[in-house]
């Protein structure tokens, strides 16, 4: 007797029987099936064989066979609360974008206030001097501002992080904001400044002497304003701000009167070259601003002034 | 297991909303089914207890999403499948189905059709056991949840005569199992 291989004959409702046995069936076709059972004994011993099957998957897998760990309830609830939780936290981009855009505007009252008079006296004092000095154009057009742009910069720069200069950082830090984001913000706010205000002088420059000095003029300041800031910001987080502005203004001047200077005392060959190469606006001056930045934005949360030891 | 069509999808609402008492009223109604299924997919307590705190966690994720076209059954049932295989693919390589189903006889017609009548309660279990998963799982679902063919499928996510043939092939399965245990 060959019953599963053979394909049931309409007579025989043999794919109905396992729903017929879990009462799955709907009424009118379990009807059909309990009159054709009543007749046919081959389909009754499939029957039987089917309720076997139900019986033992009731017995072993029916939910009330199963013991449901009492601690199963609280673990899903937690489980719940905590992924609607950090949901909370994770939120879109826009708003996010609109927090970072708050965070940065309010690193502009926190700054120390000598910050952007300070920077604009120097910054103007550059403009001034190049105009009345190069008053007529020539290849020194803007020498003066593109020797004070850097430096204006890199003052403001060593005053932009640290208890020296800020009394509200350590409430700052406490909070969920990172350090490292805090500096970031900081440093976005001081640079524009500086860049609206060497740009503005530029352009001042460029009204008097025409504009063809625009762009040559830029880049005469841009890159050297980086790389002092960045070292300048560098220095300030790990020694001080003080010795931060010293350092800056010196190794500026060394710099300059080697740049002006008829001759060089010392041949240094290939490394003199390639620090003119780095105090340009070049690929390796920027590379080298950009690493000075990389490292202080990552070193700052382990940030510990060497000043606070005694007898440094 | 079985609420109003209606209150599910407000359940189901207020669920995605986080609301907590919407957890524990869902846990109330499906925490034991879902746990029994999922025990008899993984076979591991600890294992299984994971599955059905995601399971929860993905449904109340999508639950906004839940539009009642589905029997909430059927709905959670398809999303504990899904994390068990989640769970069991990162956990094992592979289920060992295929070793399961070169270990067992081939599927030879057997006239021996009333074995399965006779075979006893325990035996019946011990070849339930031993079945393929995807075989176990719908016999488990026709008669110890006692679903429908098309609830089955869409659990499954297969076609109903799928469902259908599986569950022929596992009862002739079965049958062999005990047929090579006399023999």
């Amino acid at each position: 007797m060959e019953l599963v291989h053979r394909a049931p004959r309409p007579e025989h409702p043999l794919d109905l029987l396992p729903e017929y046995v879990s009462g799955r069936l709907d009424p009118d076709r379990a009807a059909v099936v309990r009159r054709h059972l009543d007749l046919c004994v081959e389909c009754k011993l499939q029957l039987a064989g089917w309720r076997e099957v139900a019986a033992a998957a009731r017995d072993a897998y029916s939910p009330a066979a199963v013991a449901l760990p009492e601690a199963l309830r609280r673990r899903v609830v937690e489980a719940v609360a905590q992924a609607s939780e950090s949901r909370e936290k994770r939120r879109p981009l826009r708003s996010r974008l609109a927090w970072l855009g708050r965070l940065i505007a309010a690193q502009v009252p926190l700054a120390r206030r000598e910050i952007w008079p300070a920077s604009t006296v120097v910054m103007a004092i550059g403009a001034a001097v190049s105009l009345i000095a190069d008053h007529g154009g020539g290849a020194a057009a803007g020498t003066a501002l593109a020797l004070l742009a850097p430096l204006a910069a890199a003052l403001g720069m060593a005053m932009i992080y640290g208890q020296e200069n800020d009394p509200a950082l350590e409430l700052a830090l406490a909070t969920p904001t990172s350090p490292r984001l805090v500096l970031v913000a900081r440093l976005a706010v001081v640079l524009t400044w500086d860049l609206i205000l060497a740009g503005a002088a530029t352009a001042a420059l460029a009204v008097v002497n025409g504009p063809a000095i625009f762009l040559p003029l830029v880049s005469l300041w841009l890159g050297p304003m980086l790389l002092l800031s960045c070292l300048t910001l560098l220095l300030s987080l790990f020694i001080s701000t003080s010795l931060a502005i010293v350092a800056a203004a010196m190794i500026w001047i060394v710099r300059a009167l080697e740049v002006a200077g008829p001759s060089r005392s010392i041949d240094l060959g290939g490394l003199t070259s390639m620090a003119d190469a780095i105090w340009q606006t070049s690929p390796l001056g920027l590379i080298a601003a950009l690493c000075l930045l990389v490292a202080a934005v990552a070193l700052v949360p382990y940030r510990e002034p060497l000043t606070a030891h005694p007898g440094i | 297991m079985n609420g109003g069509p209606l209150d599910d999808v407000a359940l189901m609402a207020r669920l995605a909303r986080g609301d907590l008492d919407a957890v524990q009223a869902l846990y109330g109604r499906f925490g034991r089914p879902l746990y029994a299924y999922v025990k008899s997919l993984v076979d591991d307590e600890g294992l299984a207890e994971e599955v059905v705190q995601d399971t929860f966690v993905a449904a109340w994720r999508s639950g906004a999403s839940f539009e009642n076209r589905s029997s909430l059954t059927t709905w959670l049932f398809g999303i504990a499948r899904r994390q068990a295989r989640d769970r069991m693919r990162r956990s094992r390589p592979e289920t060992g189905t295929d070793e399961l189903l070169e270990g067992l006889p081939a599927a030879d017609p057997d006239p021996e059709a009333a074995a399965l009548a006779s075979a006893s309660r325990a035996e019946l279990a011990v070849a339930l056991k031993r079945l393929p998963d995807a075989d176990r799982e719908v016999i488990v679902l026709s008669f110890a949840y006692e679903l429908s063919g098309p609830e089955i499928a869409e659990v499954l996510g297969v076609p109903e005569g799928t469902v259908k043939s599986r569950l022929f092939k596992a009862r002739q399965r079965l049958r062999a199992q005990l047929v090579e245990r006399d023999g």
